[in-house]
């Protein structure tokens, strides 16, 4: 196969293909993917057939939907017949595995032949929070190893909660000649060996993104892998989640000599006096995460005061910054010359008060995304409000992340945001303060929400003003938003909210539930009123097996299931297993209990096309 | 872990410890079971459930205390099973990690938790010590405070050097078996495979408390759980914590900080 191949050539040329598929068994899942149209034995050799009409019609569409870019669409498609079904898996050339295990690698690559990009998802989010423990899977290796062999020509991988080791790393760098993308989010298993050996093979990586993920060190020096002779492709190198001191000094040539980059995020062990050498010799940065932003520890380096202001001055294309992970504010006013031109702010690592924040913010008109940590307070939040009439999302991090913090942001500031920025469309915030009067004045005020995650880090915290669960609040949120689509819930919760929640909102698909409801009705409801429901994530609620049980007629349309400290039983979740054959049922041992009786601690769910997996930890058993 | 392990055990098989009184369980800060104040609690940990809104639930709360009560009961004979670090409140099966916070919440990652962390944290290893500590070397302006602060995190009373004290920074009391004298810290294991005491760097736990402690009497290391303190008066056999200085030679290894920072 080679680069050309996305298009299907000419009918002249097919004759062989053609002689092939006039058998006409036609079924998807068993089309190879040696059925791609080559230059065959030679034109002379080829007897000239005129092509049958369903084989025009199958060339047409495979011209048209070669265009199609939304897996939705193409989804749609792929089912309206076994030849639009296979013309589509042949076009598709974008694969994206929503969880790993719904499908395998080799039935995946068998179906679809010409892929250029894969993004695979693995681990429940919830074991982010450390709910379950580690190894419970979701492993690339298999990935790797099945992609090495079906798609040669393979340029992007984006992987978020997998699994990855360096061999994996290994193997992708020697498999993909034209590998260009690696973006790997949140996930763990590898070092700055796999970082090596990625740099120094991938000769046409234009983009390494690690985000949010945990590095090994190995005290290898990953940076000084790049090749060092000639220019590289590099457009984006993010690593500011690399938790170990890099090579500076090759940094400073990597980039010296890679003319495309665009994206530098740099982690907290680069100095502000290195980020100066940096951004001076890459001014055409439209992504910047500043590393630390604080001096250099130890002994002076006799290093003379930069002028920041103008470095960052010079950077006229800068969109996006980041970083602060260690901020001296001191050095905060040296960002003013780009604040005017920022679309998104990350100052979600920065401990900074308010009158830090105002000197900076007042400024960015342009602002529409803004990550920041709570210790700017409410007023802080206002000075948002009065300044990004164009915020579209907003995220604000607990400095302190303990049930018992003091939450320095409350109702007031989601009043203000909600004032000021009508454009809003995803929202996550932490308090401990939270009124139903703010929540419901910020449905109507930002009609265009979509994503709605509030979280009340008190559990089960009443409306501190009218003693009252926080239901309305909620109830608002999904009968004004008519555009929502995720929805998180906090704070003290009957079952009339997820009453609330199964009238109204139909349009969501994640949702994210905690310490809440009174009985299985709350999860009845849900499961029964929202139809888009796709991935339902539950812990510490008493929902038991007759809640589960409401759900049968829509399970095989949700991405998955996890309910952890519920009130299930093993019968319960056998029962469902039983009846729903293409469900895997994982019951999660949590390792700290010694259970003698016969709660469950997690069930996890998900359709899967293969049947339980063969890689499951001893602390998983998977009922059938 | 039952007591048919084979281990060597100082206690009487009639349990001293009394399985309820080392469970935690969710009340009001500071109160025991039997409604007392409990000495070093911690004040303003959060809530007991009832003083929420009162909720109608139902048959179902009295059915969870039902099998509160009968679990309990019916474990008190295990002598061997260190307190089980999950408890069971009256609704739900919440874990609760020793600083009483509801484990994964709030919902915030780890490693944006742990960048929230100040401080300069050092793992501090004493020979003979069965697990290590962690000091916040910017607490303290020399280094004849910071040599104070050492001797006083790993004491030594004469025939314990198999097991020496550890006493708790920031005051916290190790839960102690009144019948024999044993007392229970937390402990874990760290990324680098070091044993160190839970609690030393404030707001942060073990991420997973296993249950499976102390194989035999000697310096094996449980992945985590909890250990048992033996203290010996000078004729050998089990007696009371006291604390008790010892002029005695220490060697202090002090390992990197950037190892240290991370749980």
């Amino acid at each position: 196969m080679s680069e050309d191949d996305d298009r299907s050539p000419p009918l002249d040329l097919r004759g062989a293909d053609i002689a092939e598929s006039s058998n006409k068994t036609r079924n998807c899942s068993g089309v190879s993917g040696s059925g791609v149209p080559g230059p065959g034995p030679g034109p002379s050799s080829m007897e000239f057939q005129a092509p049958y009409p369903d084989q025009v019609l199958e060339n047409v569409l495979e011209n048209v939907l070669q265009f199609l870019s939304s897996r939705r669409d193409r989804n749609a498609a792929s089912l309206v017949c076994k030849s639009w079904c296979r013309v589509e898996a042949l076009t598709r050339s974008e694969l994206f595995i929503g969880n790993c295990y719904s499908v395998s690698p080799r039935r995946a690559t068998v179906r679809f032949a010409r892929v250029r990009s894969v993004a695979i998802k693995g681990r429940p989010r919830f074991a982010d929070f450390n709910l379950m423990p580690p190894d419970w899977g979701a492993h690339f290796a298999p990935w790797v190893a099945a992609m090495a062999s079906a798609y040669p020509w393979l340029e992007k991988v984006y992987l978020k909660r997998m699994s990855v080791t360096d061999d994996d790393l290994a193997v992708l760098a020697e498999s993909f000649p034209s590998f260009k993308e690696l973006v790997l989010v949140c996930c763990d298993g590898f070092g700055t060996s796999g970082l090596a050996i990625v740099a120094s093979k991938c000769r046409q990586l234009r983009v390494l993104d690690l985000i949010e993920s945990e590095v090994a060190d190995d005290d290898m020096d990953w940076i000084a892998c790049f090749p060092e002779n000639g220019t590289t492709c590099l457009e984006s190198l993010i690593f500011d989640c690399v938790e170990c001191p890099i090579n500076f000094e090759a940094l400073e040539r990597l980039v010296a000599r890679s003319p495309s980059l665009k994206k530098l995020r740099l982690n907290r062990f680069v100095s502000i006096g290195q980020l100066y050498r940096l951004v001076v010799r890459s001014p055409q940065l439209t992504h910047l995460g500043t590393g630390s932003f604080s001096a250099a520890e130890g002994p002076a380096q006799g290093e003379p005061e930069h002028d920041y202001l103008s470095a960052f001055a010079a950077c006229k294309s800068l969109v996006c910054l980041s970083g602060f992970r260690e901020i001296l504010p001191d050095y905060l006013p040296a960002i003013r010359p780009v604040c005017a031109n920022l679309t998104s702010l990350n100052f979600s690592y920065a401990n900074i008060n308010a009158e830090q924040l105002k000197s900076v913010v007042l400024h960015c008109h342009k602002l529409q995304s803004f990550w920041v940590l709570d210790s700017i307070c409410d007023e802080g939040l206002q000075a948002v409000a009065s300044t990004c009439k164009d915020l579209r999302e907003l995220r604000v991090f607990p400095f302190d992340a303990r049930e018992d913090s003091e939450g320095p942001v409350s109702e007031v500031g989601l009043q203000a945001i909600s004032e000021g920025c009508r454009k809003l469309q995803s929202i996550l915030y932490f308090c401990q303060h939270m009124t139903n009067a703010a929540v419901v004045a910020m449905s109507q005020n930002c009609p265009e929400l979509e994503v709605f995650r509030l979280c009340i880090m008190g559990r089960h915290r009443p409306d501190p003003v009218t003693g009252q669960p926080m239901d309305e609040g909620f109830g608002a949120i999904v009968r004004n938003c008519k555009m929502l689509t995720r929805l998180a819930v906090s704070g003290l919760l009957t079952d009339r909210a997820f009453g609330y929640i199964g009238k109204y909102g139909k349009l969501v698909r994640t949702l994210s539930v905690a310490f809440a409801g009174d009985s299985d009705m709350g999860l009845k409801y849900v499961l029964e009123g929202c139809p888009r429901l796709q991935k339902l994530e539950i812990r510490d609620s008493p929902f038991g097996d007759a809640a589960l049980r409401s759900g049968l007629h829509h399970y095989y349309n949700m991405r998955f299931l996890w309910m952890s400290s519920c009130r299930l039983s093993p019968q319960g979740c056998q029962g469902i297993a039983r009846e729903l054959p293409r469900l895997v049922v994982e019951v999660i041992r949590d390792e700290v209990a010694e259970h003698k009786d016969d709660a469950v601690d997690i069930l996890y769910m998900y359709r899967s096309l293969e049947g339980p997996r063969d890689d499951a930890p001893r602390f998983v058993t998977i009922l059938q | 872990m039952s007591p048919e392990n084979g281990r060597h055990l100082l206690e009487s098989d009639a349990t001293g410890l009394n399985f309820k009184e080392t469970e935690l369980s969710l009340r009001m800060p500071g109160e025991t079971r039997s409604g007392a104040i409990e000495v070093g609690a911690k004040a303003g940990m959060k809530r007991g459930f009832s003083q929420t809104v009162d909720l109608n639930l139902g048959r179902s709360n009295d059915e969870c205390h039902e099998k509160v009560r009968q679990k309990s009961e019916s474990d008190g004979l295990d002598v061997a099973k260190p307190p089980a670090a999950k408890i069971i409140p009256e609704n739900f099966s919440t874990h609760i990690d020793f600083q009483g916070a509801a484990s994964g919440w709030p919902p915030v990652r780890a490693f944006r938790k742990n960048v929230m962390k100040s401080g300069k944290f050092v793992k501090v290893a004493a020979d003979g010590a069965p697990y290590l500590r962690k000091v916040d070397l910017e607490m303290y302006n020399s280094y004849q405070q910071l040599l104070s602060v050492l001797e006083n995190l790993f004491v030594l009373l004469p025939y314990s050097y198999v097991f020496p004290i550890c006493n708790c920074l920031n005051e916290k009391e190790p839960i102690t078996d009144t019948a024999n004298g044993l007392e229970y810290v937390p402990t874990y294991e760290d990324k680098d495979g070091d044993w160190m005491l839970v609690g030393d760097v404030l707001g942060t736990g073990p991420v997973h408390v296993r249950d499976n402690y102390g194989q035999e009497e000697g310096l094996t290391c449980p992945t985590m759980g909890w250990i048992r303190h033996f203290f010996y008066n000078e004729e050998g056999s089990p007696t009371t914590y006291h604390n008790k200085w010892i002029e005695t030679e220490r060697f202090f290894r002090i390992s990197t900080i950037k190892e240290a920072v991370k749980l």
